[in-house]
């Protein structure tokens, strides 16, 4: 199916969420994620969130420094 | 306090009524806690476990003769120096899943200050959905590019300051302006917050 990842139209096979995520190598653990109006934040169980073709990602990597 | 003189009464017992908390007493948090008691809010609760090296002086608020001291300790006594009536709570402590609800529990706000990417992680996880409002920050590393660091919200209860890309790395390391300018700009927001203007 098709979904919109960061603005941008993209291809995946993944069902979930999780899935989506392991399929473009982010790390869910570190990074928050907006999908379908909903924020997930690091370290959210993404497995059960279903995806549907067209909905909208989001990810946001959080990254060292301080 | 030294009051502001612009600001209403009203203004001012909000800020000085509110307890902040901070997680993380280095770049952004020592920078950060400066600006809210330079604000006039009344009490903060600053966690860290960790001791001033000399290392820490390229960006955070300490002093070389304070090399070797707990941070915290030593962060109390630097806020203290420009608000004497400021409410300090100091503790020598590392939060984790377990204590993160706990130490913070009197806090509205809590501001995420820590410079590991795991760490600032576990912070937002431990308290999104505690009703909390959290300031993060995320890509603040290198110098230059001012304008890239910019203001996120993410649902009505977590707002990220940074570029989102700009890791603390070999060649990007951690450097005292864009770190004090991310540490500023989540001051700012808590006080948006607290006197309730656009963040």
């Amino acid at each position: 199916m098709k979904v919109i990842f960061q603005n941008s139209e993209v291809e995946t096979a993944a069902s979930t969420l999780a899935a989506f995520l392991s399929e473009r190598q982010i790390d869910g653990a570190r990074a928050i994620v907006e999908y379908a109006g909903e924020v997930y934040p690091p370290g959210a169980d993404l497995a059960a969130v279903e995806l549907r073709p067209g909905a909208p990602i989001e990810v946001f990597k959080i990254m060292a420094g301080g | 306090m030294q009051t502001n003189p612009y600001l209403t009464p009203g203004e001012r017992t909000r800020l000085a009524a509110a307890t902040v908390g901070i997680a993380g007493a280095g770049g952004l948090g020592s920078n950060c806690a400066l600006h809210l008691v330079r604000s006039g809010v009344g009490r903060l609760v600053i966690a860290d476990f960790d001791v001033v090296n000399d290392s820490n002086l390229n960006r955070q608020f300490y002093f070389r003769d304070q090399i070797g001291r707990k941070k915290v300790e030593a962060l109390r006594e630097n806020l203290l120096r420009i608000d004497p009536e400021a409410d300090i709570v100091a503790l020598d402590t590392k939060i984790d899943v377990a204590n993160a609800k706990d130490v913070f529990a009197q806090c509205g706000i809590v501001v995420e200050a820590f410079d590991r990417a795991d760490a600032k992680s576990m912070l937002l996880g431990a308290l999104a959905g505690s009703g909390k409002q959290l300031v993060a920050a995320s890509g603040i590393a290198g110098w230059g590019r001012s304008n890239a660091i910019r203001l996120r919200r993410f649902g009505g209860e977590m707002v990220v300051i940074g570029d989102g890309e700009s890791a603390v790395s070999d060649g990007m390391p951690p450097f005292s302006p864009r770190v004090g300018i991310a540490a500023a700009m989540q001051a700012n927001t808590v006080v948006a917050m607290l006197l309730g203007r656009e963040l």
